[in-house]
């Protein structure tokens, strides 16, 4: 009888769903749980969002209904393709800064020519971002560490803290992207701070952080500021200098089309990569600072592909680029928001908010807005972790601090660069110094290491090293053995324990048969004990082993004393 | 001393071989008492748990734990009852329950669709193809049941320790073959076993007394220890482990809790 050909049984179709469409993969978590915890996360999240779109899209140059636009459909994308659980996109203080300074050379901001550039430019860093996803080079995003996102969102947290302080104290300062500038004008105009507008912030700020307290499970951040407008009318706000969310206009985002011309595209491209690669650099670094919180795993190449298609989606219905922000992802993650459905009920509740309640806006005060979002900011710094950091190692405090400052004093995208340039080159110091241990006999056991004789502890010394002998470490060992010819010259025979040896490139093979051939020129010998299947293949297929002398290899040390000893105490000449 | 667990049909004879089984046993055979039992321990209407018990679970079941709860309830109340030993149960979701346990005597008892039509067209006085409709509607019922909740086919036979079909036997060589199993040691009791079926009725205690708060708790005990298992956000981690740890010590046998937050599921 034939057999028939196996077949796995049917039921490839889901996993495979689940690769195209993410959401199907948390979509079973989904529960009425989960909803109300995400419909009210979605809802402070709209409340949030509402005057931050405003605001980018005034420093974007663009109309404000077009930062609001972008806070609807951006976050809805990226939510349903992305990876992060809790991360939500739209329009971000840097993207707006680099679309400003990108395009206002060539339209004048708030133009027709100038908004149809801006969705031009925002279709093409999707494009980017949606290729950088698809041929999966999200492993970039391991690169940037621990130590970095710690310090990158206690610097980000300090950032936006300051941003709110002008709203707090009630200032009227000069716009400016720079920490030091910032914090000189408040502490400069200080004399002119409206103690109304402090009221209602500090307000809106207590109120958030007892509700936080005591009733943990309630929004608090979205009846805080419910208590700060509410402070501000019985304070009597504009007569008192505090200052209001303006009214918005009433529709939702209207259809747009990017222009695809090839002169527009060719003029465009190098600023969509480079809002492209910012735009993923501050999406993949606040989903993973979040996800330090939740537990999350991020799929890099996920989230750029979240990002891209997000952008791509938005520059067909008047968004501009938009990438995860950092205060609204905090918000929407210490809402308790479990799913992204709080990214969509965001949505939802901001077109809902834009079409019924833009006229109440009005009643919303700006200080009561800062005073909430001085509280995220102060919840996103992690002192607990940032301590560990620092007592435990050097070196990590080391890129936390620099990660730290440069997030404070450079712009986000440099202080990302910053830390994990820190990190590789603390990384390459390491891996370019092995540890070298000088190992000696046990007296107590036969057969170890080495025989305590005056004779061997002459010409005897035995290493072991534990690093790859790469090109960047040879360096290092070299100078070691230099150092034996010159601590202890009589000592021409030495063995390598080398159990601990992951790796041989090339160059550290050629050292290894230098150093061979230099000790036999000593009247000594190199040895080399318990090598590694993967060091060893390497030496065999270079033909280093038949320089170095197969006898000259052991795979024990009992085996390799043994037969060191008998050529030290019986030379062949 | 064992347990018999006989899953059936509608009109495949399960029932008469369950009682024959006690009788000659002198078990005691049960099967809906186990709603009444629930139904008045938490309180709850006889008629919500028998269509949560039979109905599969809607869309809206999803969303709002209906089912989940009444499940809860009645699985505690059905470990609690089983823990006396010496019982046959044939009714729904006993052999879902009790798999992990080694003393329990999992039997499947199947019937000829034309016999079962036959057996209703006689009880119900309706005609074939009325009857022939109700049962395998019934079925899918209760496959999609099982399906839905415990994810577990009951048709497929590795949820048994032996499927008997009623065409090709009586009722009494039925009841003769497990009689005759149940002499073996492999499902005898013994402390382990015993350990084992008290460890399932105490985190069933506890998911049922949680399921009104967090409707996706589990929970795992172990000699009184019990492990919980809750969905929730990381953020109110303490509010939710001080909270469960009030509910959870006061069901009787409790040691200890651990509380651990489940705040994602991702499948791939």
């Amino acid at each position: 009888m034939k057999l028939k050909k196996y077949t796995p049984p049917a039921g490839q179709l889901i996993p495979f769903l689940r690769k195209i469409f993410p959401f199907l993969r948390w979509w079973n978590f989904i529960g009425w749980d989960t909803t109300r915890a995400d419909l009210m996360a979605g809802l402070t999240g709209a409340v949030i969002v509402l005057p931050q779109g405003v605001a980018f899209a005034m420093i974007a140059g663009l109309p404000p209904e077009y930062g609001i636009y972008t806070a609807i459909v951006v976050p809805l994308v990226a939510a349903l393709f992305g990876s992060s659980l809790h991360l939500i996109s739209g329009p971000t203080t840097a993207i707006s800064i680099i679309i400003f300074s990108s395009l206002s050379p060539i339209a004048t901001p708030g133009s027709a020519e100038f908004i149809q550039l801006a969705l031009t430019l925002t279709f093409l860093a999707g494009i980017f971002q949606l290729s950088f996803g698809l041929v999966r080079i999200g492993i970039l995003v391991n690169f940037v560490s621990h130590s970095v996102l710690v310090g990158f969102t206690a610097g980000a947290a300090i950032l936006i803290a300051t941003s709110q302080l002008k709203h707090i104290f009630g200032l009227e300062l000069p716009g400016s992207g720079s920490f030091f500038i910032t914090w000189t004008n408040i502490l400069r105009q200080m004399n002119t701070l409206n103690p109304y507008a402090l009221v209602v912030a500090a307000g809106t700020f207590v109120s958030a952080g007892l509700i936080k307290y005591f009733k943990p499970r309630w929004p608090g951040l979205l009846i805080a500021m419910i208590i700060g407008s509410i402070m501000a009318i019985f304070l009597g706000a504009q007569s008192h200098g505090i200052r209001l969310m303006e009214s918005l206009p009433v529709h939702l985002p209207p259809p747009s089309l990017p222009d695809l011309s090839v002169t527009t595209l060719r003029e465009l491209a190098p600023k969509a990569f480079a809002v492209a690669m910012i735009g993923l650099i501050e999406a993949l670094s606040i989903a993973r600072s979040i996800a330090a919180f939740s537990r999350q795993q991020i799929d890099g190449n996920q989230e750029f592909i979240g990002q891209g298609l997000s952008n791509i989606v938005g520059s067909f219905f008047s968004s501009y680029a938009g990438s995860g922000s950092f205060t609204r992802s905090g918000i929407n993650y210490h809402s308790g928001a479990m799913t992204p459905l709080s990214a969509i009920f965001s949505a939802i509740f901001l077109a809902l908010i834009l079409l019924l309640m833009a006229p109440l806006t009005v009643y919303l005060p700006i200080p009561a807005m800062g005073g909430v979002i001085l509280l995220v900011a102060v919840n996103l710094i992690d002192f607990k972790n940032i301590k560990n950091i620092i007592r435990t190692s050097k070196d990590e405090a080391a890129v936390l601090l620099t990660t730290f400052f440069a997030t404070l004093f450079l712009d986000l995208e440099f202080a990302i660069y910053s830390g994990v340039l820190m990190s590789l080159i603390l990384y390459l110091s390491r891996t370019a110094h092995p540890e070298i241990i000088e190992l000696t006999h046990d007296p107590e056991s036969f057969g170890q290491l080495i025989d305590q004789t005056q004779i061997s502890r002459s010409f005897f010394k035995i290493i072991r090293i534990d690093g790859s002998l790469f090109f960047g470490a040879v360096n290092h060992i070299m100078d070691f053995f230099y150092n034996i010819d010159k601590n202890e010259p009589y000592k021409c025979h030495l063995l390598i324990i080398a159990y601990g040896v992951n790796f041989i490139d090339i160059t550290g093979a050629e050292m290894l048969v230098n150093e061979s051939r230099r000790r036999k020129g000593l009247r000594g010998g190199l040895y080399l004990c318990g090598l590694k299947k993967q060091a060893r293949e390497v030496l065999d297929r270079g033909g280093y082993i038949e320089a170095i002398g197969t006898e000259n290899l052991f795979s024990s040390e009992t085996e390799a004393v043994a037969k060191i000893m008998e050529k030290i105490t019986s030379p062949e000449d | 001393m064992t347990i018999v667990t006989i899953s059936r049909g509608t009109y495949s004879r399960g029932k008469e071989v369950a009682e024959k089984l006690a009788k000659e046993l002198d078990y005691e055979c049960l099967s809906r008492e186990i709603i009444i039992e629930a139904s008045k321990e938490f309180n709850i209407p006889e008629i919500k748990l028998i269509r949560a018990i039979h109905d599969a679970p809607s869309i809206l079941d999803r969303f709002t734990y209906g089912k989940e709860r009444y499940m809860a309830f009645f699985r505690a109340a059905l470990l609690k009852h089983l823990q006396r030993d010496n019982i046959i149960y044939h009714g729904l979701a006993g052999h879902a329950f009790l798999q992990t346990i080694p003393h329990v005597i999992k039997v499947r008892i199947i019937a000829d669709l034309e016999y079962r039509i036959e057996e209703e067209m006689k009880r119900e006085k309706i005609s074939a193809d009325q009857a022939r409709y109700i049962l395998i509607k019934d079925d899918a019922e209760r496959h999609k049941w099982t399906m839905a909740l415990y994810d577990l086919d009951i048709w497929d036979p590795k949820f048994y320790d032996m499927i008997l079909h009623l065409d090709t036997m009586d009722v009494n060589e039925a009841v003769s073959i497990i009689l005759h199993s149940i002499q073996h040691t492999c499902f005898q009791t013994t402390p382990q076993s015993r350990q084992k079926l008290d460890d399932l009725s105490l985190s069933a205690q506890v998911e049922a007394a949680l399921i009104s708060d967090y409707p996706k708790a589990s929970a795992d005990a172990s000699k009184g220890n019990v492990f919980v298992n809750i969905r929730g956000s990381l953020i109110d981690e303490k509010d939710i482990s001080l909270k469960v740890n009030r509910i959870v010590e006061k069901v009787a046998g409790v040691n200890k809790v651990h509380v651990n937050i489940i705040p994602y599921f991702i499948e791939d």
